[in-house]
Protein backbone atom coordinates (compact mmCIF):
# COMPACT_ATOMS: atom_id res chain seq x y z
CA UNK A 1 0.00 0.00 0.00
CA UNK A 2 1.19 3.26 -1.00
CA UNK A 3 1.47 6.01 1.65
CA UNK A 4 3.40 8.74 0.44
CA UNK A 5 1.66 11.61 0.50
CA UNK A 6 4.04 13.64 -1.98
CA UNK A 7 4.21 11.69 -5.56
CA UNK A 8 7.92 13.22 -7.00
CA UNK A 9 9.83 13.66 -10.21
CA UNK A 10 12.95 14.92 -10.89
CA UNK A 11 13.76 17.16 -13.75
CA UNK A 12 17.63 17.99 -13.95
CA UNK A 13 18.14 19.74 -10.70
CA UNK A 14 14.81 20.73 -9.88
CA UNK A 15 11.88 18.68 -8.72
CA UNK A 16 7.96 18.83 -8.66
CA UNK A 17 6.05 17.23 -6.29
CA UNK A 18 2.51 16.48 -5.75
CA UNK A 19 0.44 16.81 -2.88
CA UNK A 20 -1.45 13.65 -3.32
CA UNK A 21 -3.66 15.41 0.08
CA UNK A 22 -4.33 18.47 -1.48
CA UNK A 23 -3.77 17.99 -5.34
CA UNK A 24 -1.54 20.86 -5.15
CA UNK A 25 2.13 20.81 -7.22
CA UNK A 26 5.00 22.78 -5.82
CA UNK A 27 8.25 23.27 -7.35
CA UNK A 28 11.26 23.22 -5.98
CA UNK A 29 14.16 25.18 -8.19
CA UNK A 30 17.54 23.74 -8.18
CA UNK A 31 18.44 25.78 -4.92
CA UNK A 32 15.75 24.48 -3.51
CA UNK A 33 16.11 20.91 -4.36
CA UNK A 34 19.56 21.21 -3.35
CA UNK A 35 18.43 22.89 0.22
CA UNK A 36 15.76 20.12 0.37
CA UNK A 37 18.33 16.94 -0.62
CA UNK A 38 20.32 18.31 2.43
CA UNK A 39 17.47 19.39 4.72
CA UNK A 40 18.78 17.15 8.25
CA UNK A 41 21.92 19.93 7.84
CA UNK A 42 20.90 22.83 7.90
CA UNK A 43 24.13 24.26 8.96
CA UNK A 44 25.22 26.19 6.06
CA UNK A 45 22.22 26.30 3.98
CA UNK A 46 20.38 29.11 3.44
CA UNK A 47 17.88 29.41 5.69
CA UNK A 48 15.68 31.61 4.05
CA UNK A 49 15.22 28.74 1.56
CA UNK A 50 14.25 26.69 3.99
CA UNK A 51 11.82 28.58 5.97
CA UNK A 52 10.21 28.78 2.22
CA UNK A 53 10.35 24.68 2.20
CA UNK A 54 8.95 25.24 5.55
CA UNK A 55 5.90 27.70 4.32
CA UNK A 56 5.38 25.12 0.98
CA UNK A 57 4.85 22.09 3.92
CA UNK A 58 8.01 19.70 1.95
CA UNK A 59 9.73 20.25 5.03
CA UNK A 60 9.09 19.81 8.84
CA UNK A 61 11.42 21.40 11.57
CA UNK A 62 12.61 19.06 14.22
CA UNK A 63 14.75 18.87 17.03
CA UNK A 64 18.35 20.34 15.51
CA UNK A 65 17.11 20.59 11.84
CA UNK A 66 14.91 19.77 9.32
CA UNK A 67 13.13 17.03 7.94
CA UNK A 68 11.49 16.30 4.83
CA UNK A 69 8.60 13.33 3.90
CA UNK A 70 8.98 10.29 2.32
CA UNK A 71 8.10 10.79 -1.39
CA UNK A 72 7.12 8.31 -4.40
CA UNK A 73 9.29 9.04 -6.94
CA UNK A 74 8.18 8.72 -10.88
CA UNK B 1 -39.06 23.18 -18.14
CA UNK B 2 -36.97 21.03 -20.37
CA UNK B 3 -38.67 17.83 -21.63
CA UNK B 4 -36.79 15.57 -23.98
CA UNK B 5 -39.78 13.49 -25.18
CA UNK B 6 -40.55 16.59 -27.26
CA UNK B 7 -37.98 16.27 -30.07
CA UNK B 8 -36.16 13.37 -31.59
CA UNK B 9 -32.27 12.68 -30.67
CA UNK B 10 -29.60 13.53 -32.61
CA UNK B 11 -26.69 11.62 -32.52
CA UNK B 12 -23.45 13.72 -32.59
CA UNK B 13 -19.96 13.17 -32.37
CA UNK B 14 -19.72 9.46 -33.03
CA UNK B 15 -21.94 8.64 -30.44
CA UNK B 16 -20.87 10.88 -27.68
CA UNK B 17 -23.62 13.04 -27.57
CA UNK B 18 -26.79 12.73 -27.95
CA UNK B 19 -29.17 15.70 -28.58
CA UNK B 20 -32.72 16.59 -27.94
CA UNK B 21 -34.48 19.29 -28.69
CA UNK B 22 -35.83 21.85 -31.71
CA UNK B 23 -33.86 20.74 -34.52
CA UNK B 24 -32.82 24.02 -35.71
CA UNK B 25 -30.97 24.57 -32.20
CA UNK B 26 -30.06 20.74 -32.04
CA UNK B 27 -28.35 20.67 -35.60
CA UNK B 28 -25.86 23.22 -35.37
CA UNK B 29 -24.12 21.59 -32.06
CA UNK B 30 -24.37 18.57 -34.23
CA UNK B 31 -23.14 20.00 -37.09
CA UNK B 32 -19.67 21.11 -34.42
CA UNK B 33 -19.68 17.91 -32.57
CA UNK B 34 -19.53 15.66 -35.71
CA UNK B 35 -15.90 15.19 -36.22
CA UNK B 36 -15.20 14.77 -32.63
CA UNK B 37 -14.01 11.12 -31.35
CA UNK B 38 -12.60 9.93 -28.68
CA UNK B 39 -9.90 6.82 -29.78
CA UNK B 40 -9.71 3.84 -27.50
CA UNK B 41 -11.53 5.65 -24.72
CA UNK B 42 -15.52 4.61 -24.63
CA UNK B 43 -17.41 7.34 -22.41
CA UNK B 44 -21.15 6.68 -21.35
CA UNK B 45 -22.96 9.59 -24.48
CA UNK B 46 -23.34 12.68 -23.02
CA UNK B 47 -27.49 13.42 -23.49
CA UNK B 48 -28.20 16.95 -23.94
CA UNK B 49 -31.66 18.57 -24.01
CA UNK B 50 -32.03 22.30 -25.14
CA UNK B 51 -35.28 23.85 -24.22
CA UNK B 52 -37.90 25.19 -26.77
CA UNK B 53 -37.17 28.77 -26.60
CA UNK B 54 -33.62 28.37 -26.66
CA UNK B 55 -32.81 29.68 -23.20
CA UNK B 56 -31.64 26.27 -21.38
CA UNK B 57 -29.89 23.32 -21.55
CA UNK B 58 -29.79 20.94 -19.49
CA UNK B 59 -27.00 17.36 -19.74
CA UNK B 60 -27.62 14.05 -18.39
CA UNK B 61 -25.13 11.05 -17.97
CA UNK B 62 -26.33 7.49 -17.67
CA UNK B 63 -29.47 9.48 -16.40
CA UNK B 64 -28.28 11.37 -14.21
CA UNK B 65 -28.23 15.58 -14.21
CA UNK B 66 -24.99 17.24 -14.75
CA UNK B 67 -25.38 20.34 -15.30
CA UNK B 68 -28.25 23.10 -16.41
CA UNK B 69 -27.22 26.08 -17.83
CA UNK B 70 -28.73 29.29 -19.40
CA UNK B 71 -27.79 29.56 -22.63
CA UNK B 72 -26.35 33.03 -23.78
CA UNK B 73 -27.94 35.02 -26.79
CA UNK B 74 -24.44 35.92 -27.83
CA UNK B 75 -22.29 32.94 -28.79
CA UNK B 76 -24.42 30.44 -27.79
CA UNK B 77 -23.24 27.38 -29.93
CA UNK B 78 -19.78 27.96 -28.42
CA UNK B 79 -21.34 27.84 -24.90
CA UNK B 80 -23.39 24.87 -25.52
CA UNK B 81 -20.81 22.75 -27.31
CA UNK B 82 -18.21 23.81 -25.03
CA UNK B 83 -20.13 22.87 -21.67
CA UNK B 84 -20.29 19.48 -23.85
CA UNK B 85 -16.81 18.91 -24.03
CA UNK B 86 -16.25 20.22 -20.47
CA UNK B 87 -18.74 16.93 -19.57
CA UNK B 88 -17.19 14.50 -22.14
CA UNK B 89 -13.27 15.21 -21.06
CA UNK B 90 -14.53 14.74 -17.17
CA UNK B 91 -16.05 11.32 -18.39
CA UNK B 92 -12.23 9.70 -19.47
CA UNK B 93 -10.80 7.04 -17.45
CA UNK B 94 -7.83 6.32 -19.17
CA UNK B 95 -6.72 9.92 -21.24
CA UNK B 96 -5.58 12.62 -19.60
CA UNK B 97 -6.57 16.38 -20.91
CA UNK B 98 -5.68 19.76 -20.32
CA UNK B 99 -7.20 23.12 -21.54
CA UNK B 100 -5.11 23.77 -24.58
CA UNK B 101 -4.44 24.04 -28.26
CA UNK B 102 -2.49 21.55 -30.03
CA UNK B 103 -0.66 21.18 -33.66
CA UNK B 104 1.07 18.61 -34.98
CA UNK B 105 4.66 19.64 -36.27
CA UNK B 106 7.09 17.30 -37.81
CA UNK B 107 5.33 14.70 -36.57
CA UNK B 108 5.66 16.05 -32.96
CA UNK B 109 2.52 18.06 -31.08
CA UNK B 110 3.67 21.50 -30.07
CA UNK B 111 0.67 22.31 -27.28
CA UNK B 112 -0.34 25.83 -27.00
CA UNK B 113 -1.32 26.19 -23.13
CA UNK B 114 -3.25 29.39 -21.78
CA UNK B 115 -6.41 31.18 -20.37
CA UNK B 116 -8.99 31.50 -22.86
CA UNK B 117 -8.42 34.83 -24.61
CA UNK B 118 -5.01 34.39 -24.59
CA UNK B 119 -4.44 33.78 -28.35
CA UNK B 120 -4.56 29.89 -28.43
CA UNK B 121 -7.04 29.89 -31.38
CA UNK B 122 -5.11 32.47 -33.55
CA UNK B 123 -1.44 31.01 -32.81
CA UNK B 124 -2.84 27.49 -33.62
CA UNK B 125 -4.14 29.29 -36.80
CA UNK B 126 -0.83 30.67 -37.75
CA UNK B 127 0.74 27.38 -37.23
CA UNK B 128 -1.49 25.56 -39.75
CA UNK B 129 -1.05 27.97 -41.85
CA UNK B 130 2.58 27.49 -41.92
CA UNK B 131 2.42 23.88 -42.43
CA UNK B 132 1.18 22.16 -39.75
CA UNK B 133 -1.74 20.03 -39.06
CA UNK B 134 -4.77 20.50 -36.70
CA UNK B 135 -5.14 18.55 -33.60
CA UNK B 136 -7.41 20.42 -31.53
CA UNK B 137 -8.16 24.20 -30.53
CA UNK B 138 -9.73 23.52 -27.06
CA UNK B 139 -8.43 20.64 -25.20
CA UNK B 140 -5.23 18.69 -25.57
CA UNK B 141 -5.51 14.92 -25.32
CA UNK B 142 -2.69 12.65 -23.66
CA UNK B 143 -2.57 8.86 -23.95
CA UNK B 144 -0.38 8.58 -20.92
CA UNK B 145 0.24 4.50 -22.41
CA UNK B 146 1.47 5.68 -25.69
CA UNK B 147 2.52 8.98 -24.70
CA UNK B 148 1.48 11.03 -27.16
CA UNK B 149 -0.44 13.09 -27.94
CA UNK B 150 -4.26 12.12 -29.72
CA UNK B 151 -6.22 14.42 -31.88
CA UNK B 152 -9.32 15.72 -30.66
CA UNK B 153 -11.03 17.71 -33.89
CA UNK B 154 -13.63 19.57 -32.71
CA UNK B 155 -13.99 22.55 -35.46
CA UNK B 156 -12.05 25.43 -34.58
CA UNK B 157 -14.12 28.78 -33.02
CA UNK B 158 -12.46 31.70 -35.05
CA UNK B 159 -13.72 34.97 -33.98
CA UNK B 160 -13.37 37.81 -36.19
CA UNK B 161 -10.20 38.98 -33.91
CA UNK B 162 -9.27 35.55 -34.35
CA UNK B 163 -8.82 35.81 -38.16
CA UNK B 164 -7.66 39.12 -37.61
CA UNK B 165 -4.32 38.26 -35.45
CA UNK B 166 -3.71 34.72 -37.38
CA UNK B 167 -3.21 36.07 -40.87
CA UNK B 168 -4.59 33.91 -43.78
CA UNK B 169 -6.72 31.47 -41.80
CA UNK B 170 -6.15 27.12 -42.64
CA UNK B 171 -8.02 25.47 -45.35
CA UNK B 172 -11.05 23.84 -44.44
CA UNK B 173 -14.64 23.16 -44.18
CA UNK B 174 -16.96 26.40 -41.81
CA UNK B 175 -19.57 23.57 -40.42
CA UNK B 176 -21.17 26.23 -38.75
CA UNK B 177 -21.81 29.76 -38.25
CA UNK B 178 -22.95 31.60 -35.24
CA UNK B 179 -22.88 35.63 -34.57
CA UNK B 180 -19.15 36.13 -35.98
CA UNK B 181 -17.89 32.95 -35.12
CA UNK B 182 -17.37 30.54 -37.99
CA UNK B 183 -16.66 26.68 -36.48
CA UNK B 184 -13.89 25.75 -39.17
CA UNK B 185 -12.72 21.98 -39.21
CA UNK B 186 -8.74 22.70 -41.21
CA UNK B 187 -8.60 20.18 -43.75
CA UNK B 188 -4.84 18.82 -42.36
CA UNK B 189 -5.90 17.14 -39.85
CA UNK B 190 -3.13 15.75 -37.21
CA UNK B 191 -2.49 11.91 -36.23
CA UNK B 192 -1.65 11.14 -32.65
CA UNK B 193 2.20 11.93 -31.78
CA UNK B 194 4.66 12.76 -28.76
CA UNK B 195 4.87 15.80 -27.47
CA UNK B 196 7.00 18.19 -28.80
CA UNK B 197 7.14 21.46 -27.30
CA UNK B 198 4.78 22.77 -24.72
CA UNK B 199 4.34 26.73 -25.07
CA UNK B 200 2.61 28.99 -22.47
CA UNK B 201 0.60 31.88 -23.63
CA UNK B 202 0.45 34.74 -21.09
CA UNK B 203 -0.45 38.29 -21.04
CA UNK B 204 2.14 40.83 -21.33
CA UNK B 205 4.98 42.16 -23.72
CA UNK B 206 8.06 40.41 -23.92
CA UNK B 207 10.18 40.67 -27.29
CA UNK B 208 11.01 36.90 -27.43
CA UNK B 209 9.65 33.83 -26.28
CA UNK B 210 11.32 32.95 -23.03
CA UNK B 211 12.76 29.42 -22.55
CA UNK B 212 11.32 28.23 -18.88
CA UNK B 213 11.80 25.03 -16.91
CA UNK B 214 9.74 21.66 -17.02
CA UNK B 215 8.61 22.20 -13.67
CA UNK B 216 7.76 25.78 -13.82
CA UNK B 217 5.77 24.87 -17.28
CA UNK B 218 3.75 21.90 -15.74
CA UNK B 219 3.21 23.91 -13.04
CA UNK B 220 1.62 26.88 -15.08
CA UNK B 221 -0.21 23.99 -16.81
CA UNK B 222 -1.91 22.56 -14.17
CA UNK B 223 -3.67 25.46 -13.11
CA UNK B 224 -5.68 24.82 -16.60
CA UNK B 225 -8.88 23.54 -16.44
CA UNK B 226 -6.98 19.61 -16.66
CA UNK B 227 -7.30 16.00 -15.62
CA UNK B 228 -5.16 17.67 -12.47
CA UNK B 229 -8.35 19.26 -11.58
CA UNK B 230 -10.10 16.06 -10.41
CA UNK B 231 -8.79 14.02 -7.36
CA UNK B 232 -9.25 10.49 -8.67
CA UNK B 233 -7.03 11.48 -12.19
CA UNK B 234 -4.57 14.33 -10.76
CA UNK B 235 -1.98 11.28 -10.19
CA UNK B 236 -2.68 10.30 -13.74
CA UNK B 237 -1.98 13.57 -15.08
CA UNK B 238 1.03 14.15 -13.10
CA UNK B 239 2.62 10.70 -14.04
CA UNK B 240 1.93 11.48 -17.68
CA UNK B 241 2.38 15.33 -18.13
CA UNK B 242 5.77 14.36 -16.11
CA UNK B 243 6.72 11.77 -18.59
CA UNK B 244 5.37 13.76 -21.37
CA UNK B 245 7.46 16.91 -21.16
CA UNK B 246 10.70 15.18 -20.01
CA UNK B 247 13.42 16.83 -22.48
CA UNK B 248 10.52 18.91 -24.27
CA UNK B 249 11.87 22.47 -24.83
CA UNK B 250 9.32 24.88 -22.92
CA UNK B 251 8.77 28.31 -23.76
CA UNK B 252 6.79 31.08 -22.49
CA UNK B 253 5.27 33.59 -25.17
CA UNK B 254 4.18 36.80 -23.26
CA UNK B 255 2.33 38.81 -25.69
CA UNK B 256 -1.13 40.52 -26.22
CA UNK B 257 -0.76 38.68 -30.06
CA UNK B 258 1.31 35.43 -29.56
CA UNK B 259 0.59 34.03 -33.07
CA UNK B 260 3.14 36.76 -34.71
CA UNK B 261 5.85 34.26 -32.85
CA UNK B 262 4.38 31.64 -35.13
CA UNK B 263 7.43 31.28 -37.18
CA UNK B 264 9.53 31.04 -34.41
CA UNK B 265 7.22 28.52 -32.79
CA UNK B 266 7.41 26.76 -35.91
CA UNK B 267 10.92 26.35 -35.49
CA UNK B 268 11.07 25.51 -31.83
CA UNK B 269 8.80 21.97 -32.98
CA UNK B 270 10.72 21.18 -35.79
CA UNK B 271 14.21 21.61 -34.61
Amino acid sequence: VNTARYLGTRMGEEVILLDRRTGRLIHLDSQAARVWDNCRLPGGTPRGVLRELERAGVVTRVSGGYMRPPVEWT
Amino acid sequence: MIRAQDAAAAGAGAGLAMLYGPRHLTAPVEAVLASLALPDEPVPPVEVVIAHDGRRALGRVNGNELWSIAIPRHRWLEAVTGQIVATLVTLLRRLVFVHAAAVEIGGRALVLVGDSGAGKTSTAAALLARGGAYLSDEVALLDPASNRVLPFHLPMAIKPWTAHAAGPLPAGIDVARQDAVRFRLPDRLGHACPLGALVLLEAGNRPDPAEISTPRALLRLARQPSSFRYPDRMEDAFRAWTHAVRDVPCRAVVSARPAAFADRLFDLAVR
